[in-house]
C-alpha cells in the first residue's frame, strides 16, 4: 500500500451503528413491519434528497410521516417524531482506532458520510464531533457517495491527491466509487481488520 | 477556526509569501514536473492544467476549514509575481498546536536560500501569530538542503519513511 496522507472513514456502519431493534419497536409502535418503514424512509428518490441537502433533516422526517400516514393512516407529526428519535451506538473500537491514528501525527483521519443535515449535531451529541480532523456530509457537498465526483470534492478540499487518501467504507459500492476517483479504498469488515489494515499502511 | 492569511503579507526584504492566484497554474504544473520536486515532495499523479486549478481553486476552502495554508514565494517586490516557491503548513492532531511544514523552490531559484528565508518567514508567523509551538517538517536525510532548511528554522525533524 502506497503512502497516506489522510485515512477517510463513513460513519454509519463503521463509526455510528443505528440501533436496528429501536427502528423496529418504533415501526411497532405505529403498526408498521420494519420494511414498511424502511420503504417510506429510505424510498431511494426521498433518500438522495435528504442525502444531498435538498430536504433539510427535518423536511424529511415530516415527509415520511406525511406518506407514512397516507399510506397507513398513522399519525404523521408523532411518526416524523419518533423516526427523528432513532438511537444509535458509537463504535468505541474504532473511535480509538481514529485516536491512535491522528495520536501518531503520520496521517489525518476525516470522516465522509452520507447523511442529512442533522449529522454535525448528532456527532455533537455523540460526543465525537471534534474526534476527526474534518468531517464532510454529503447533505453539505451537495453529492453523495459513490457518485466519484463526491470523492473528489473530499480530495480537492483536502489538498491531497487521490491517491494518498485510504477511504474506508462498510459498503462496496463506495468502495468502488472511491477507486474510480483514484483513491486507495477498503471494504470495512470490522475493527480488528481495519486496525490490522493501517498498521500495514504504516499509519500505526 | 479557520487558518488566517498573513496580514499584512510577511516579507524580509528579499522574499515575500503571498495567497495562491489562478495566474499560477503553468508555474504549478512546472513544479510539479520537475525531477528534484518530485523526489522530495508529494506530487500528484495527474499534474495537468486542470489539476493545477482545482488545487489552487481549493485553497480558501482548505485555510476556512483549518486543513492547510499554502501560499507563494515571491520576490519582495509586489509588482513581480514570479513564483519562486511554495511554503505550506497542515495542522495535526496528537499535541495542542502542532503543524507539519512543506516547502519546494523552482528549478532557476535554487542555491539562494529562498527556502530558508521562506520557512523562516512562515515559521516565526506561525509562532508568534497563531501560537504554534510544534513545528516539524518530514524530510529524507538524502536532501541535505531541506534538512539545513529545517535546521535552521527551528523545525523538528521527522525522516521520511
Amino acid at each position: 500500500m502506497a503512502d497516506i496522507d489522510v485515512l477517510v472513514l463513513d460513519c454509519d456502519g463503521v463509526v455510528r451503528h443505528w440501533d436496528s431493534d429501536h427502528f423496529l419497536r418504533t415501526a411497532e409502535q405505529f403498526g408498521l413491519t420494519s420494511e414498511d418503514l424502511a420503504a417510506i424512509a429510505f424510498e431511494p428518490q426521498l433518500l438522495a434528497a435528504a442525502m444531498t441537502g435538498v430536504l433539510t433533516a427535518e423536511a424529511w422526517n415530516i415527509e415520511i410521516g406525511r406518506r407514512a400516514s397516507a399510506a397507513h393512516g398513522v399519525d404523521a407529526a408523532a411518526l416524523a417524531e419518533a423516526f427523528a428519535s432513532l438511537g444509535w451506538m458509537i463504535d468505541g473500537d474504532v473511535l480509538a482506532i481514529v485516536h491512535d491514528v491522528r495520536a501518531t501525527g503520520r496521517a489525518r483521519v476525516a470522516l465522509f458520510s452520507n447523511a442529512s443535515t442533522r449529522l454535525e449535531r448528532d456527532l455533537e451529541a455523540s460526543g465525537i464531533d471534534t474526534a476527526f480532523d474534518v468531517v464532510f456530509n454529503s447533505a453539505r457537498l451537495g453529492v453523495a457517495k459513490p457518485d466519484p465526483a463526491a470523492f473528489r470534492i473530499v480530495a480537492d478540499t483536502l489538498g491531497i491527491w487521490p491517491e494518498r487518501i485510504l477511504f474506508v467504507d462498510d459498503q462496496a459500492a463506495n468502495v468502488d466509487g472511491a477507486r474510480r476517483a483514484g483513491m486507495q479504498a477498503e471494504q470495512f469488515t470490522g475493527a480488528t481488520r481495519l486496525r490490522s489494515l493501517l498498521e500495514k499502511a504504516g499509519l500505526l | 477556526m479557520p487558518l488566517p492569511l498573513p496580514d499584512p503579507p510577511l516579507s524580509d526584504g528579499t522574499v515575500r509569501l503571498r495567497a495562491w492566484s489562478v495566474d499560477d497554474v503553468p508555474a504549478l504544473v512546472a513544479a510539479w514536473s520537475d525531477e528534484e520536486i518530485q523526489r522530495w515532495t508529494r506530487v500528484p499523479q495527474r499534474r495537468g492544467e486542470a489539476d493545477a486549478l482545482r488545487w489552487i481553486a481549493a485553497e480558501g476552502l482548505r485555510r476556512e476549514r483549518a486543513l492547510a495554508l499554502d501560499l507563494v514565494i515571491s520576490p519582495a517586490d509586489d509588482s513581480d509575481a514570479t513564483v519562486l516557491g511554495e511554503v505550506g503548513m497542515v495542522p495535526l492532531a496528537g499535541g495542542p498546536s502542532r503543524a507539519e511544514l512543506g516547502w519546494w523552490v523552482a528549478a532557476a531559484h535554487r542555491r539562494r536560500h529562498v527556502a530558508t528565508r521562506a520557512v523562516g518567514l512562515f515559521a516565526a508567523w506561525l509562532r508568534d501569530e497563531l501560537a504554534f509551538t510544534d513545528l516539524f517538517a518530514e524530510v529524507d536525510p538524502d536532501n541535505p538542503a531541506s534538512v539545513w532548511v529545517a535546521e535552521a528554522n527551528g523545525l523538528r525533524l521527522r525522516i521520511r519513511r
